[in-house]
């Protein structure tokens, strides 16, 4: 960030009046354009991150003494009582198997969408447990999934089978909770590849039916590899959010039963916003983080093999 | 790690700063300014009631300045299930205000950013102890400090839902009941409806108020240390989830989220019996999905010891710079008009001279649709109250719940044993 | 590649557009295509069921919303549950306050994304992509532990309850630019040199060739931004002191749980009142979303 915004450039360079020559470098362009957001993301996201950095190595409750802490916050979360490692378990296994479902059902969703005569009003319907509030959302589930709820007694008058509890069985919460988790964000990548879908350059999709590429060959030949952008975005926006997991499990099952729906997050808001323990909550913050960027650092490293850029 | 420490040092600087500040008269946002003035303005933050309730808590506001016209009480409302969130935050930047509601439950994790009513100040408020219920002042003691007021108590009671006892030909249960009289009830009501009669919980007061009454046991140790292995406890305990595992006469929360599980199924109308405190002696009839409610005693075991008392009052945040004044103001909010207006709206008042208030307003409201409750509450509270035992709670309560209901779920439906469930929340909870 | 030329290519594509879309009107019988209509209402039908249902439990007495087995209609139908909400709490006033800060941080995300996009995905510079990644990072961090220190801010700037503390501090975040970096990366870098030699600014190439070319990301962005606003709740609950004042319908939501007892059928009509203004805009920008060209690709097979 620094190596940018230092630069001292007049302003009239950013906005040039029509330079004669075109050079490959448009740097100074580039800042001018970028200066608004970067100012902005300087003051209210960079400090602040810095300064929860700084907590972690202290030992900050919400009211009281303040104390150097060293690492004792990150030591801590490894001993006996802690929750911290069961939820990183959890948050990664969160994190697995909603990435995959998500992507795959909303980019076949969006393709069969586009098909339909109904695409328009398909989409918006998609869209709504997206702007549907979370508590809402939580009863409704909860309804659907409880003993004699609306599941298991549609079950039991179908089968005569009885489905065991699906939030409070250790077996089964985890599960029930990736479903709501997936039905409600559905939308978003919907609506991110269904836009993409749009915008796939026609002339190339004719070329290729000159080409006699049709059907599933031309999708995933011509089509698929076109949308890689927008998969890339979806695949890291997913990740990062399911890795950040923290409202859907804490409403549906408060992490429960037993330790089997902890996620990091939930423990960080616990641990801040309950127990009042500022520092001791955002050593796990800083622990995700590192994680998160590890991923997505191999993920864009790794992009340069499967997205195609124009 | 040189320039993280830098950089909080500067952080903190600025926080403690900040938070020597806030209630003074550089920032507006901050309660009391301009003390030296003579008029002052104080923040007082409470948790929204509804429109109705809004506007009596706002007239009694109004008050104040009537009495002291030199005081201006602003008052500010966060939802109740989160304004301890919203305190927490206020308090972590010094921006508390200078009259927090306070609930006797959370009043160990808070009694450290608040200043006892005592001395001065308690002269200030007016403050007479003969003139209250000695266990509403009790449950807002901490380390026998004052820390505040109460504008209302509340025991823990069985609601129980008239219709299903008559339909099973059950004997409607009287004041004193025994717990073996509580659970061959529920059996022949589960046996006689097909579903179980009785409605398990994880909230702490409901939960621990029937084992109290079971064998006088009790989750927290008089000094404040989480007890949760104690034998009495687990002994209790044991019985309570055998209701659920054994006997099968009690439904069990669907979920760890589902913390007031067994209150939430009586009012539905799906399980027929039910523990909840006197705050919900109104809304349980209201809200009751078209049966009629009765309301008795805890069942009490042979060595049962009554049932818990919570309650929530009025104090002063350690920042605020007017704490004479705010005590002043503490004490119009409770005092025995204050507290007569906001009994008649329901709450079980902590002035034993507002009693009567408080039955007549049940009486007006909802003896014409339930024939008879106004008087049972009357009784059933006077009994109740007689025995009733404040509940402590521990400095790091939130995160004990927390942990009860993850574990408890578990004992409740049998997958592990209630020894270990208790075990785990002992061995996280503990401090 | 002159603006000219590119102008061509653009009518081209809207042409065969065009015909695309007419192919698709006459709609020609197709049986396997008809089962794929059926099988896909059928599946958006059992996708919206838990919606269904949440707009019947909006119209059960408050008792009945846990009831067992679980019925779609109560004992009775209560409309007035809808009214009920605005008397309880002053509703509109969360619907207004949550649409006075979630379009103003939408207009100020948009603005400020695709200024930082443009850099990011049009124009070429040494470290753009090492840059990017920097602003990716920032994503990674949880909002739960940034608040307080974000409050600490707040109160140094003296903005705590007030309108900008409820915009600004989430209006700078890296996902908008991230969003926009992918769809402008595509856009060839010839349209760019075409424009400069045509004279334009650079200022000009954005706003005359990019921006029109990016609608419908920016409408993406823009609706996710406004959802993302609309459904705030931490920062709001922490940063408003009056929730009447300032609160948006997510704090709004949680008065109907109250000391005693809980308003679930207020809470369920509530909800679907606070998906009115998000599904509007939702069908508002789908125009720009689609823009004719909904099935491109697909309908002509």
């Amino acid at each position: 960030m620094t190596a940018i915004t230092t630069n001292t450039v007049p302003r009239r360079d950013v906005d040039p009046a029509a330079p004669k020559k075109r050079k490959k470098n448009d740097s100074r362009a580039a800042l001018g354009f970028l200066t608004p957001s970067a100012v902005g993301m300087t003051v209210f996201i960079l400090l602040p991150t810095i300064l929860a950095i700084a907590t972690s190595f202290f030992n900050w409750p919400t009211f009281g003494e303040i104390s150097f802490a060293g690492l004792d916050n990150y030591r801590n979360l490894f001993a006996p009582g802690s929750q911290f490692t069961a939820a990183l378990i959890n948050t990664v296994v969160f994190t697995l198997l909603i990435v995959p479902i998500n992507l795959v059902l909303t980019l076949s969703t969006a393709f069969w969408v586009a098909s339909s005569r109904f695409s328009r009003l398909y989409r918006v319907l998609f869209f709504l447990p997206v702007v549907t509030p979370t508590v809402a959302t939580a009863v409704i589930w909860k309804l659907i999934y409880q003993p004699n709820g609306i599941v298991d007694s549609t079950m039991n008058s179908l089968f005569g089978i009885h489905l065991p509890n699906l939030l409070g069985d250790s077996s089964t919460a985890l599960i029930a909770v990736v479903v709501v988790i997936v039905w409600q964000g559905f939308g978003y990548n919907m609506l991110i590849f269904s836009a993409a879908i749009d915008q796939l350059p026609q002339d190339i999709i004719d070329a290729s039916k000159l080409d006699g590429a049709h059907g599933l060959t031309q999708l995933m030949r011509i089509k698929i590899p076109l949308l890689t952008p927008a998969i890339f975005f979806a695949t890291t926006v997913t990740m990062i959010s399911a890795f950040q997991l923290f409202s859907e499990p804490f409403v549906m099952t408060a992490g429960g039963p037993g330790t089997s729906t902890v996620t990091v997050v939930m423990n960080v808001y616990q641990t801040a916003f309950q127990d009042g323990e500022l520092g001791a909550a955002a050593a796990p913050a800083i622990i995700l983080f590192v994680l998160i960027l590890i991923v997505t650092l191999i993920q864009w490293i790794g992009q340069k093999k499967w997205v195609h850029y124009d | 790690m040189k320039l993280a420490k830098k950089l909080t040092a500067i952080a903190l600087g600025g926080a403690l700063v900040l938070g020597a500040s806030a209630c003074g008269a550089s920032t507006p946002s901050g309660g009391g300014e301009g003390a030296a003035a003579g008029n002052v303005t104080l923040d007082w933050s409470f948790w929204a009631q509804g429109d109705e309730g809004n506007k009596t808590w706002k007239d009694l506001a109004s008050q104040v300045t009537a009495k002291y016209p030199n005081i201006t009480i602003n008052l500010t409302t966060a939802p109740f299930a989160d304004y301890f969130t919203k305190l927490q935050s206020q308090l972590a930047s010094g921006t508390a205000p200078c009259i927090v509601s306070m609930q006797s439950l959370r009043l160990p994790a808070f009694a450290k950013a608040m200043t006892p009513i005592d001395g001065d100040l308690a002269k200030a408020a007016g403050f007479t102890e003969s003139e209250w219920d000695g266990g509403a002042l009790k449950a807002l003691q901490n380390g026998d400090k004052q820390y505040a007021l109460p504008y209302g108590l509340s025991t823990m009671l069985m609601y129980y839902n008239k219709d299903a006892f008559k339909a099973a030909g059950v004997d409607e249960p009287k004041d004193g009941w025994t717990t073996d009289e509580f659970v061959s009830a529920a059996e022949k009501i589960t046996k006689a409806t097909g579903k179980p009669a009785f409605g398990q919980t994880f909230s702490d007061l409901h939960m621990s108020a029937q084992l109290l009454a079971y064998n006088g046991a009790k989750p927290v140790s008089d000094s404040g240390e989480l007890q949760m292995t104690d034998p009495a406890f687990e002994s209790a305990f044991t019985w309570y989830t055998g209701l659920a595992t054994d006997k099968k006469i009690s439904s069990i929360p669907a979920s760890s989220a589902d913390v007031p599980w067994g209150e939430q199924q009586f009012v539905a109308g799906n399980v027929a019996m039910a523990v909840d405190g006197s705050w919900n002696v109104k809304s349980n009839v209201t809200d009751a999905a078209g049966f009629k409610v009765g309301v008795v005693t805890l069942p009490q075991g042979p060595d049962g010891a009554g049932t818990f008392s919570a309650n929530s009052g009025f104090g002063i945040s350690s920042t605020c710079k007017s704490k004479t004044e705010a005590a002043q103001a503490i004490g119009v909010l409770t005092d025995a008009t204050s507290q007569m207006a906001s009994a008649n709206s329901g709450n079980q008042p902590a002035r034993t001279a507002a009693i009567p208030a408080f039955i007549d307003g049940l009486k007006k409201d909802i003896d014409p649709k339930n024939p008879g409750y106004s008087e049972q509450v009357a009784a059933v509270t006077k009994a109740s109250s007689a025995k009733a035992v404040p509940f402590i709670s521990t400095s790091n309560w939130d995160k004990v719940t927390k942990l009860m209901a993850q574990q408890f779920q578990q004992a409740y439906s049998g997958k592990s044993s209630p020894q270990d469930a208790l075990k785990n929340v002992q061995q996280s909870g503990a401090k | 590649m002159t603006s000219k030329q590119i102008q061509a290519r653009t009518t081209r594509q809207q042409a065969l557009h065009g015909a695309e879309a007419a192919g698709k009107a006459t709609g020609r019988f197709r049986p396997l295509k008809l089962g794929s209509e059926v099988l896909l209402g059928i599946v958006v039908l059992l996708f919206l069921f838990p919606i269904i249902f949440t707009f019947f439990s909006a119209l059960k007495p408050n008792g009945e919303i846990f009831a067992q087995p679980p019925s779609l209609i109560g004992s009775e139908i209560r409309w007035q549950n809808f009214v009920e909400v605005f008397n309880y709490t002053p509703f509109f006033r969360f619907i207004f306050n949550g649409l006075v800060v979630s379009l103003a941080g939408t207009i100020i995300v948009v603005a400020v994304s695709s200024l930082a996009a443009y850099s990011f995905g049009i124009l070429k510079w040494r470290g753009r992509d090492k840059f990017m990644l920097l602003y990716l990072a920032t994503m990674m961090i949880p909002q739960e532990v940034l608040v307080i220190p974000m409050f600490l801010l707040m109160q140094k700037l003296g903005w705590i309850n007030t309108w900008q503390a409820l915009i600004l501090p989430w209006a700078f975040g890296a996902f908008g630019v991230f969003l926009l970096r992918q769809f402008f990366i595509n856009i060839p870098y010839e349209l760019v040199e075409a424009s400069r030699v045509d004279g334009c600014s650079q200022w000009r190439t954005f706003t005359r060739i990019i921006l029109p070319l990016a609608k419908p990301s920016l409408a993406v962005l823009g609706v996710w931004t406004f959802i993302t606003f609309w459904n705030s709740f931490l920062w709001p609950l922490i940063v408003v002191n009056d929730v009447n004042e300032l609160g948006n319908v997510s704090l709004g939501l949680q008065t109907f749980f109250g000391e005693h007892g809980n308003s679930w059928n207020l809470v369920m009509a509530a909800s679907v009142i606070a998906i009115l203004p998000t599904l509007i805009l939702v069908i508002i920008l789908q125009k720009h979303l689609v823009k004719g060209i909904a099935t491109v690709g697909l309908a002509g097979r």
